[in-house]
């Protein structure tokens, strides 16, 4: 479902809106969240926390579980600070799992490592197959919860208003900070950052609320405190939060500095740090040349066609969704014409989404590209005929979730690659293609991945934390012996070995490597060479399938040569065939691909020579440490125990309603699976109507399965004002009405992009409309079913590229005295065509009709629709309606230009020039018995339109603010009013 | 305006202000019993040589509103004194748990008030940052002196009222008047959090850098100085002969009470404990640490006698009763030890977290938990650790 929110929004109108079933408003489009998977859900109880986690993943769970233990006591100290409650923790063991969640409504994107939840105090982490960094988001996400708890506590203490929070900055900085040692992650954005002059000031962090960038800065920040003002300060920080709303003046008051001088020093901290390295290293826009520069780029291939053609393939982002993109370069790899799309990703059920970051792409000896796609639940392996230029097979592997960086064998026959079953833990696979056999190549708890074919065919190499310095977070890179199943190291220490890729003639291996410096800290992500002497192995063996007892071999040495020494990083480096080297590069905080040409001369003047003595691998097996049921926890079954999640009351007075009360409650479970609603209030003007006017409604919401389900029952009694009812009157459309009644609502997600949903309600009405003399009893059956896609993309402002549609069919009857009688047929598309990157052409078509007795009315008018004419004043049983929008970009950050804006969050400055049209009509148009005056109120029975431009602006990354200037039209466009009409809306773009 | 209104805007004035104003009998008729400053004692001992057995129960619980800062409640005749976070400062009736007066000063109090010779001494450390000498015996305030910011707790000397800012400045006043009869400073802006303390004639003060310094309370002249390798955030003890600081960093310091020379230090491995005040006696130091060990070390040595350990952290100092100690703790429990083996005799569950010093007085002790209670425990009669005479 989408998402599940719009579902939960569709449930309460179903609740609010029981009559007509297909209210104008009672359905929205979104993508859909689907829940795959029916997880078998357990609770092991430790000494704090509650950990939530299926059996198969029962081992990363008790991995899991000594994590946060671990933590808890450091954190305690840390914070001066105890929890005195438990902490749910929930796992997945995957992120193809985690995406699955219900703990919050929205979609979580790839690279989300974990979250807290506030409502229930919940954390959610997924695993993916790297331990260190599951240990890592635990400890993340546990400083948040202490962050909460802990100024929860300061503010109660001191009796003010929690209507204050701390800066992104600093919970995700100190999270960040308090989660482990600097990674070369950090080194690597800091770094960036300070050399490429975008490091962004203490005062500006709002500019970059919620990026990776402001993650790191902050860290940055909590360390530039540590070492300069002492840890203490951090805690001060927190203690002294009340004292202050303006939270610079809590870092000046806590630091015992003006605020801009802390900035300043900060700037300093960190230039003093990182400028001395400067002289050494390399700009890689200096030394490498750009095949594909704008937007995202990563994972490049080559291949080199028979007809001597040269393209570079590679996965990139250039306008909001991700791609297969192609460049075609000349023999200097100069692109010799623009990237063109091969594989267009996230629109369609097939190619879902890519995992940008993770996995690569591999191009056998005959030109077939394999790369991988999430497709429904679990990722798949689809094969595109280079040479051919169409898409050949696609590969699913029962019982693998994840799937990543495939690698073709040298004669094409079979493809190896790292994946994730249901336990959490990453590893080898080879799958023969001839004979569909899918075999295991590794499975223990190490996370195996980047693998790659030797040109010979009996080597693969990849990079893994099997190494026996991995407990510290540290990769190498091996080899597998496909004929022995052995292991054997390549590389050796204390590094962060990753993307190996072999030499065309197979002597030598090329990968990335991040080290640490003398200082201590990591420096560049650099291009490394290997030389892999094969045969005769002599490099020690770690691990193999089967057992093997031949002891260690003799001390061997290897010989690294380090190419680059680059200001920032590089990625998954590929050897060409001509001696190039093709690469990712990070730099000026953008993702681009590259050539070094002059392998030879680097090769024999590499930045660095290292001689590594293999027999310091020890080859011996490490593991982290568990609390499972040996270690005193406890296991049981998942429950569903529902919680207060919202409660509210309110009382209104209104000249027209009177007074009127009511309270509403949402209670669901821990995992978020089963939401309950209680919705109460009365609307009685006197007491005697107090029990006539008592309106309550109980829901459920059901999202554990793929199918969601809604239900209820409702009692609704008094004065309506309903614009959609024939029998109210056009004016005034208010009368009362008494309806009981249930409903039920199923959503059931084909795809991410595409839904059936069925509704259906049985309701006992009695309205009595007393200006017009109506009183009608009945018992409503409605039905309605309909097709939603959706996989539009989103800008600032609303939808830029993609197109959505629903159409429905309904029908609504009296099934005890035929008063009402009517079906009803919709159908509504719109369509966002990119004329260029941010200039988009949307347009929608509306069309709606309900036939029968007491059908309905549809409206239109208002800024929403039909711009210029008054809000719902044109009402119709039948309509269609037509606008188009042209949406331009202006000032992408006005705030850059008038500062004062920038509390606002004013952002995305854009116009659009605009054109509707519409006409409804009913089915006595035609009836001489109607007057003309009536139609005339309804506006029914001429086309009616509006032609201007407006500006759009996003306030706060949440609220457009829309103002419309325009001439409108009626009487066919024959008609024009004389004055403009100027309109401000709140809401998307549609 | 009739009489009517005047009756009722009467009524509403009362009602409003009912009880405002602190005044307690005799206040300046102070008994050995009463806990008038922070540890009972300038040498900030928390020592109380009134038999207190366990178990004790509960004898009643008081709404303060808002929550308390680390320092220590005060009793001064049947009167509880209580300053909260929120500005405000209570006096409960020690037998009913009944409120018999109030006053808000405004901006919350974070360092404990001392009581001398009738006056209670109030820092407000944020907000208006005053300094109050408010008249007990009379309910008012006696003087004020402004735009002084401390956080720390208040110490009662011969010489006058001492208090250091955050700046720290420290500043001894006229008791009387509020006039300054001498200034001395660290020599730079330095943030003191730790309530300064008099022991072996000198007058010791420490800041969140580590440095201590000793004066001459009758001049301000610096006697000596030590530089520790750690901040200082809580309050130190002494018990004449060696002055214990503890600090955030996992380490412990015995200094020389008279000459300021390091005798011992006990250094945890891990840097991020962060100790409590301790309480002190003759032969033992009493200290708890945020890794939820209590521990009991020989004063004169720092060797380590017992140790008591929870699951939850500990941030308040003990309170030392001739056979027990008692504990809180952050994990919302209240511990009483045997104080020679450590040896767990009684504890109990309470509303919240303890991280404020503690009180007693008679069979009573007075504990302040979050997230805004003040509770009475008393002796049971007859109880296994009944009062002994």
């Amino acid at each position: 479902m989408v998402s599940q929110r719009w579902f939960f929004v569709l449930v309460l109108l179903l609740v609010v809106l029981p009559v007509p079933l297909q209210a104008q408003y009672g359905y929205h489009f979104g993508r859909n969240k689907i829940q795959y998977e029916d997880f078998d859900w357990h609770v092991l109880k430790t000494e704090h926390f509650d950990i939530y986690y299926y059996p198969e993943m029962q081992e990363l769970a008790e991995n899991g579980a000594h994590f946060a233990e671990e933590v808890y006591d450091e954190l305690e100290n840390k914070f001066s600070f105890s929890l005195n409650h438990r902490v749910p923790l929930i796992f997945y063991s995957s992120n193809l799992h985690f995406k699955q969640t219900n703990v919050t409504q929205g979609f979580i994107p790839d690279g989300v490592g974990g979250f807290f939840e506030f409502l229930k105090g919940r954390v959610v982490v997924p695993a993916n197959g790297n331990i260190h960094r599951f240990r890592r988001v635990i400890r993340h996400e546990l400083v948040h919860v202490f962050t909460f708890n802990k100024l929860s506590r300061i503010m109660r203490d001191h009796r003010v208003p929690a209507d204050r929070f701390l800066p992104l900055w600093f919970t995700e900085g100190l999270a960040e900070y308090w989660s482990g040692e600097p990674d070369y992650q950090h080194e690597m954005i800091m770094r960036d950052a300070v050399f490429s002059n975008y490091l962004v000031p203490l005062e500006n962090m709002y500019r970059i609320r919620g990026s990776y960038l402001m993650y790191k800065e902050g860290e940055a920040v909590f360390r530039f405190i540590s070492e300069v003002y002492g840890e203490e300060k951090i805690l001060d920080l927190m203690d002294n939060f009340w004292k202050e709303r303006d939270f610079r003046k809590v870092m000046a008051l806590t630091l015992n500095e003006d605020f801009q001088v802390v900035s300043d020093r900060w700037d300093e901290w960190l230039k003093a740090k990182y400028y001395p390295e400067l002289e050494e290293s390399d700009a890689a826009t200096l030394i490498a040349d750009a095949v594909a520069a704008g937007g995202f780029n990563a994972k490049p291939v080559y291949y080199q066609f028979n007809d001597g053609r040269r393209k570079v393939y590679y996965v990139g982002n250039k306008t909001g969704y991700s791609n297969v993109y192609e460049t075609e370069v000349d023999e200097h790899y100069r692109p010799i014409d623009k990237p063109r799309v091969l594989i267009p990703g996230e629109r369609n059920d097939k190619f879902e989404a890519f995992h940008l970051f993770e996995s690569r792409l591999s191009v056998s000896q005959d030109g077939q590209l394999a790369f991988v796609t999430k497709s429904g639940q679990h990722d798949v392996v689809h094969v595109y005929d280079l040479e051919a230029d169409e898409l050949g097979h696609t590969y699913s592997f029962d019982g693998l979730v994840a799937v990543y960086s495939p690698a073709w064998s040298p004669d094409g026959t079979k493809i190896t690659f790292s994946s994730i079953d249901k336990s959490g833990f990453a590893d080898l696979y080879l799958y023969d293609i001839e004979s569909s056999a899918l075999s295991r190549l590794t499975n223990d708890a190490y996370d195996d991945r980047d693998p790659s074919w030797s040109p010979d065919g009996r080597y693969i190499a990849y990079s893994s934390d099997r190494t026996s310095v991995g407990q510290g977070d540290h990769y190498n890179l091996f080899t597998y012996h496909l004929d022995s199943g052995t292991i054997q190291y390549v590389t050796y220490g204390e590094h962060h070995d990753f993307a190996p890729n072999w030499s065309p003639d197979g002597s030598q291996l090329i990968f990335t490597s991040a080290r640490r410096d003398e200082d201590g800290k990591y420096g560049g992500q650099d291009i490394w060479i290997a030389d892999v002497e094969l045969t005769p192995d002599p490099s020690p063996e770690v691990a193999s399938v089967a057992p093997v007892s031949m002891p260690l071999r003799p001390a061997s040495q290897r010989e690294f040569r380090r190419l680059t020494r680059l200001t920032s990083a590089s990625f998954d480096p590929v050897w060409t065939e001509d001696n190039r080297i093709v690469f990712t590069s990070f730099e000026n905080y953008r993702f681009t691909i590259r050539q070094l040409d002059g392998l030879d001369s680097l090769l024999a003047a590499p930045r660095q020579r290292s001689v590594v003595d293999l027999s310091q691998a020890s080859g011996k097996h490490w593991n982290f440490a568990r609390v499972g049921l040996d270690e005193g926890a406890e296991r049981i079954p998942y429950r569903r125990q529902y919680n207060l999640d919202i409660a509210q009351g309110q009382v209104s007075n209104n000249p027209v309603w009177g007074t009127t009360g009511g309270a509403a409650m949402a209670f669901s479970d821990m995992l978020g699976d089963d939401y309950w609603y209680v919705t109460l209030y009365n609307t009685s003007q006197t007491q005697d109507e107090f029990l006539r006017s008592m309106n309550v409604a109980v829901s459920r919401v059901q999202l554990h399965r793929r199918a969601n389900i809604g239900y209820g029952l409702y009692r609704f009694g008094g004065l309506r004002y309903d614009i959609t009812d024939p029998d109210a009157a056009t004016e005034f459309p208010v009368f009362f009405e008494t309806i009981y009644g249930g409903f039920g609502a199923i959503s059931y997600p084909i795809s991410m992009f595409r839904r059936v949903e069925l509704n259906t309600s049985l309701n006992w009405s009695d309205k009595e409309v007393a200006i017009r003399n109506v009183q009608r009893e009945a018992l409503l059956l409605s039905n309605a079913i309909s097709l939603v896609h959706d996989n539009s993309l989103y800008g600032m402002n609303g939808p830029m590229d993609g197109w959505r549609a629903k159409f429905t069919a309904a029908y609504t009857t009296d099934i005890l005295y035929s008063n009402v009688n009517y079906f009803t047929l919709s159908a509504d598309v719109r369509h966002y065509f990119r004329i260029w990157n941010d200039v988009t052409l949307a347009s929608w078509g509306l069309v709606r009709a309900n036939e029968g007795r007491e059908a309905r009315l549809f409206f239109l008018g208002g800024s929403w629709d039909l711009r210029g004419h008054r809000l719902f004043s044109i009402r119709g049983q039948k309509m269609w309606f037509t606008s188009h929008e042209l949406r331009v970009p202006l000032l992408r950050a006005p705030s850059l230009y008038l500062p004062i804006l920038a509390p606002f969050g004013v952002a995305n400055l854009r116009g659009a020039a605009f054109f509707d049209a519409a006409h409804t009509w009913n089915e006595d148009y035609y009836d001489t018995a109607v007057s003309s005056q009536r139609r005339a109120q309804l506006g029914t029975g001429e086309t009616l339109g509006a032609v201007g431009a407006g500006l759009r602006v996003n306030l706060f990354g949440g609220f457009v603010l829309r103002y419309d200037v325009g001439y409108r039209y009626s009487n066919g466009f024959r008609d024009r009013d004389d004055k403009l009409f100027k309109q401000f809306f709140f809401g998307w773009d549609f | 305006m009739n009489k009517l209104h005047l009756v009722g805007i009467g009524l509403l004035a009362l009602t409003l202000f009912g009880c405002r104003g602190l005044k307690v009998d005799n206040a300046r008729i102070a008994s050995q019993d009463d806990w008038v400053t922070e540890g009972d004692s300038p040498l900030r001992q928390h020592l109380s040589d009134v038999q207190l057995q366990p178990p004790l129960q509960e004898r009643w619980q008081y709404n303060a509103g808002a929550g308390f800062g680390p320092g220590s409640p005060l009793i001064l005749g049947n009167v509880v004194l209580v300053a909260t976070r929120k500005g405000e400062l209570h006096a409960i009736n020690l037998e009913s748990g009944k409120r018999v007066g109030f006053d808000n000063f405004g901006d919350a109090l974070e360092g404990t008030p001392v009581i001398n010779d009738g006056f209670l001494y109030i820092p407000v450390g944020w907000g208006k940052r005053v300094l109050y000498a408010y008249d007990l015996a009379n309910a008012r305030t006696h003087w004020t002196k402004r735009g002084i910011p401390i956080e720390a707790g208040l110490l009662a000397t011969e010489q006058g009222i001492v208090a250091v800012d955050t700046e720290g400045v420290i500043t001894v006043y006229n008791p009387e008047t509020g006039d300054v009869f001498w200034s001395q400073s660290f020599g730079e802006s330095v943030l003191v959090k730790s309530t300064p303390l008099l022991s072996a004639g000198n007058l010791v003060v420490v800041d969140t850098k580590g440095h201590v310094l000793a004066l001459h309370p009758e001049d301000g002249a610096i006697k000596w100085t030590q530089q520790l390798e750690a901040p200082v955030y809580s309050s130190m003890s002494s018990n004449e002969e060696v002055l214990v600081v503890p600090t955030t960093r996992g380490i412990l310091y015995g200094l020389d009470a008279t000459g300021g020379g390091m005798r011992w230090n006990v250094a945890l491995p891990d840097t991020t404990v962060r100790f409590s005040a301790p309480a002190t006696d003759n032969e033992t130091v009493y200290v708890a640490a945020t890794d939820g060990v209590f521990r009991a070390l020989d004063i004169r040595t720092g060797a380590e006698k017992w140790t008591f350990e929870i699951d939850a952290a500990f941030a308040a100092p003990p309170l030392l009763t001739p056979d027990v100690v008692y504990i809180g703790s952050l994990g919302n429990e209240l511990f009483g030890l045997d104080r020679s083996t450590g040896r767990l005799l009684w504890e109990t569950e309470l509303k919240g977290r303890v991280k404020s010093a503690m009180a007693t007085k008679e069979n009573k002790l007075v504990v302040l938990t979050e997230p805004r209670f003040v509770y009475l425990f008393e002796t049971v009669e007859g109880g296994p650790y009944a009062a002994t005479p």
